[in-house]
């Protein structure tokens, strides 16, 4: 079993942003939309004991710096062409609450005196400790004690701090963690190059943080004070902050391309119909060497591609994360059902088979925490390294197409992984 | 708009003529073709090009299929010879053509209708505008499907057409004898697909033959979305007053990608077309009891969940009146263009850039949701030849 292993805490990708607030319907539902994907059984699961084996090769793709951003992708596939995009979330998916500058640590029933010797067991630096006692206000909510920071308790906060308290949050309270805590994809800072000022840029840089191979921020509320009146910097801030790198891919095809291996795998045993004749055609065309796999994907995961999340998708209760869009990638049309509370192997174990030998267009790979064996996100393959997800159930998150590495970077923090892969049951 | 004259282009040259031609190849020898990527007009969509494709039917469509006799069968609704005479002058058919379509061919009786069976020389050797004549007229009678509803070939060489198929060379002369230029002289029109049958010779022969005819036309259509100073325009253009607001992000980062390649508008189009693109119906679709035609596909466009709406509901012209204005030209992307003929509304579709309209040609499984261009829609439906367009633009939401 190969599993991903790094320092420090997790972050939970499914759940890299709050809730937005600016939905009244939603509000109450809150904890319910944030709580996680309810806890795959892995008794069940992993009743078929073999693991998916790809955790290496990813392993060491996150590994580096954020690639270039064009590039190929040759395999059984084809060969396909691609290049980057960067999606920013439109300012109307942008909650108010993320605009909000006061910067808080929670600390749920203890008492300020409780949460101070928290502070000083879990090392936070003396500086940090004293601005605390003289310039943090202590208010009390329903939600527990929190701590509002004045400018200067951020300012003396080291980044093992920000590490050590990242990492107590998440165990502690794990809705807060959610709320505050923001991963940077890519593990870079090219998402705000050429969109922010230097000067934000340089006060962003200054506010991240390592957990293991995921570069995060925790002091989102802390940038908008700064930014004062200016809220145009404030949106370009945020939207920034939020982008996800994507791909628009093409497949390559010329007059020496062998179509039926190319055919074959992303027809999927004819699951995914129709693509034989396009590839045929684009094969007879002079003038065209590349067609845009959004020809070649199932109408769902077509209708979805680089858009973000609609209202009119949300449930109640629930809202499109990684998995809705994984387990429907085949389906014509996307079925409220799946925002139900089910449990993950309500289909799985039955419309699904785990993937044996090398993965195919369409399997869906699942990562689970292997300790708490707590599912933690899913995507669906493409290609060797190119996936289709959606990182998160964020409406500040669309639905991509993007390298694995970068969908994986925000999630390469301490927690090891078990990952698992399912293929659809032709039929179903 | 070039389109507007769609009704006053000439004729093409026959299909006959065409496969003809010494540099005419059959599918089974040609390879590619020398010139397929066309550029499109420039104008506030951008820069667009585009190249045809042929979209095949899944294969469980084809089994669906009552394979016809090879032999030709008309339907008359006539109850004797005079009627038939009669009706058959009525058509344009002069007295000698009716005459000897008539003694050419054996007739049924039954109560109300005459089977008309011609003799194969008839069939194949009718003259292109009895042939148009007549046909017209079959068309008039529900019995007759597939005079109703021809098969609509928009070019004149066959070769190209057939191109990527099985089909054999007698069957493709064969169909350059049969078909007829349409009325508004926009493409052809083949109405005797049970004869071509007849130069089959196995069962696997025929379903190649009707995948064949029954594949679909499609455009694929490629953005270059110029330079960052020209984008915000292009923007506008493709969100389509904010309508269509999800593509600026996608938009907004292509151009900064800088990549200088071109992007499908695939991308570009609002989610439900977008889902549907080239696809054809399938179960999951008609499950409501009816399956999605032309004003489903124009209602539903820029809705992000379809309504159930068709072009014969009741409510279909009151939904225009209340989301929609009728606009005129320069066209924006979403506008729905309807075709109007002999009195009604034939058929509908949405207006994307240049010539370039998204479609669904028919409520039937064969007919896919397309990019096509607006000279093809109007050549594939209007059958009298007298069709005119009218515009609507969706309201904006308020």
């Amino acid at each position: 079993m190969v599993t991903f292993r790094a320092e420090g805490l997790s972050v939970r990708g499914s759940r890299l942003t709050a809730r937005p607030t600016r939905f009244p319907s939603l509000k109450q539902s809150t904890r319910t939309l944030l709580s996680p994907r309810p806890t795959i059984l892995l008794s069940i699961l992993l009743s078929c004991s073999a693991t998916f084996p790809i955790a290496a090769e990813t392993s060491t793709g996150i590994a580096q710096s954020h690639a270039s951003a064009a590039g190929v992708s040759e395999g059984r596939w084809g060969r396909l062409e691609y290049f980057e995009v960067l999606l920013e979330p439109p300012t109307s998916h942008l909650w108010a609450n993320l605009y909000s500058d006061r910067s808080i640590w929670a600390f749920g029933e203890r008492t300020p005196d409780e949460a101070i010797e928290h502070l000083k067991s879990l090392k936070i630096s003396p500086e940090v400790i004293e601005l605390v006692k003289t310039e943090g206000k202590w208010q009390t909510h329903a939600t527990g004690l929190e701590l509002q920071l004045s400018d200067a308790i951020i300012e003396a906060t080291r980044p093992e701090d920000r590490k050590t308290l990242s990492a107590w949050f998440f165990t502690h309270d794990r809705e807060f963690f959610n709320r505050l805590i923001v991963n940077l994809e890519g593990r870079d800072f090219s998402a705000f190059e050429g969109k922010v000022s230097a000067k934000t840029l340089e006060l962003i840089k200054s506010l991240t943080f390592e957990r293991g191979k995921v570069l995060s921020i925790m002091d989102r509320a802390y940038v908008i004070r700064k930014l004062g009146t200016d809220e145009a910097e404030k949106v370009k801030f945020l939207r920034a902050l939020f982008s996800t790198r994507s791909l628009v891919v093409r497949l390559a095809i010329d007059e020496s391309t062998d179509l039926e291996p190319i055919v074959d795998y992303w027809s999927r045993g004819g699951i995914n119909p129709g693509v034989k004749s396009i590839l045929e055609q684009v094969k007879l065309t002079e003038g065209v060497d590349r067609i845009d796999i959004v020809h070649l994907l199932p109408p769902l995961p077509r209708r979805y591609l680089f858009g973000f999340t609609n209202l009119l998708d949300v449930g109640p209760k629930n809202t499109p994360d990684c998995f809705w869009t994984s387990i429907q990638f085949f389906k014509r049309n996307a079925s409220p059902r799946m925002l139900d509370p089910l449990q993950l192997n309500h289909y799985i174990n039955f419309d699904f088979e785990e993937a044996s030998g090398d993965l195919q267009f369409g399997d869906i790979v699942c990562m689970f925490d292997k300790t708490t064996q707590e599912f933690i996100h899913s995507y669906v393959q493409i290609s060797d390294d190119i996936v289709f997800t959606k990182n998160g159930a964020s409406y500040a998150r669309p639905y991509v197409l993007g390298l694995k590495s970068d969908m994986l970077s925000v999630y390469l923090d301490e927690t090891e992984y078990l990952i698992k892969a399912y293929r659809r049951k032709a039929g179903i | 708009m070039s389109w507007h004259f769609v009704k006053h282009l000439p004729l093409l040259l026959s299909l006959s003529t065409v496969t003809a031609q010494d540099d005419a190849t059959l599918p089974q020898e040609e390879a590619r073709h020398r010139i397929e990527v066309k550029a499109a007009s420039a104008g506030p969509w951008g820069d667009l090009e585009y190249y045809e494709i042929a979209l095949q039917c899944p294969e469980e469509f084809l089994s669906a299929i009552r394979m016809p006799s090879q032999s030709t069968e008309w339907v008359f609704e006539a109850s004797n010879q005079d009627e038939l005479q009669d009706i058959l002058s009525r058509s344009g058919l002069t007295e000698k053509e009716s005459a000897s379509l008539i003694s050419s061919s054996t007739l049924l009786y039954d109560s109300e209708i005459i089977r008309v069976f011609p003799s194969e020389e008839t069939v194949l050797k009718m003259a292109p505008a009895t042939r148009s004549n007549l046909y017209s007229l079959l068309a008039l009678y529900e019995q007759n499907q597939f005079y109703r509803r021809p098969i609509y070939i928009g070019e004149s060489n066959l070769s190209r057409w057939f191109r990527g198929t099985d089909v054999a060379r007698p069957i493709i002369e064969d169909i350059a004898q049969l078909a007829y230029p349409t009325r508004n002289g926009r493409g052809f029109y083949l109405s005797d697909i049970a004869f071509t049958l007849r130069n089959t010779t196995n069962a696997a022969e025929e379903r190649d033959l009707f995948q064949a005819l029954l594949r679909r036309k499609a455009l694929i259509v490629r953005l270059r979305p110029g330079t960052f100073e020209s984008s915000p325009a292009i923007a506008a253009y493709w969100s389509a007053d904010y309508k269509n607001k999800e593509v600026l992000p996608l938009l907004e980062s292509v151009v900064q990608s800088n990549q200088g390649g071109a992007i499908d508008i695939a991308h570009l189009l609002p989610p439900i077309p977008r889902q549907y693109l080239n696809i054809f119906p399938a179960l999951s679709d008609g499950i409501g009891g009816r399956f999605p035609d032309w004003f489903w596909t124009c209602y539903n466009f820029f809705r992000f969940t379809p309504r159930p709406v068709f072009a014969d509901s009741p409510e279909r012209d009151s939904l225009i009146l209340r989301e929609f204005t009728e606009t005129l030209p320069p066209y924006q992307f979403g506008d729905m263009i309807l075709l109007n003929s002999g009195g009604k509304t034939i058929h509908g579709c949405i207006y994307i850039a240049e010539e370039i309209v998204y479609t669904k040609n028919g409520p039937d499984v064969f007919s896919p949701w397309v990019l096509m261009r607006i000279q093809d829609v109007v050549g594939y439906h209007d059958r009298i030849g007298d069709a005119a367009l009218a515009a609507y633009r969706k309201r904006p939401s308020p």
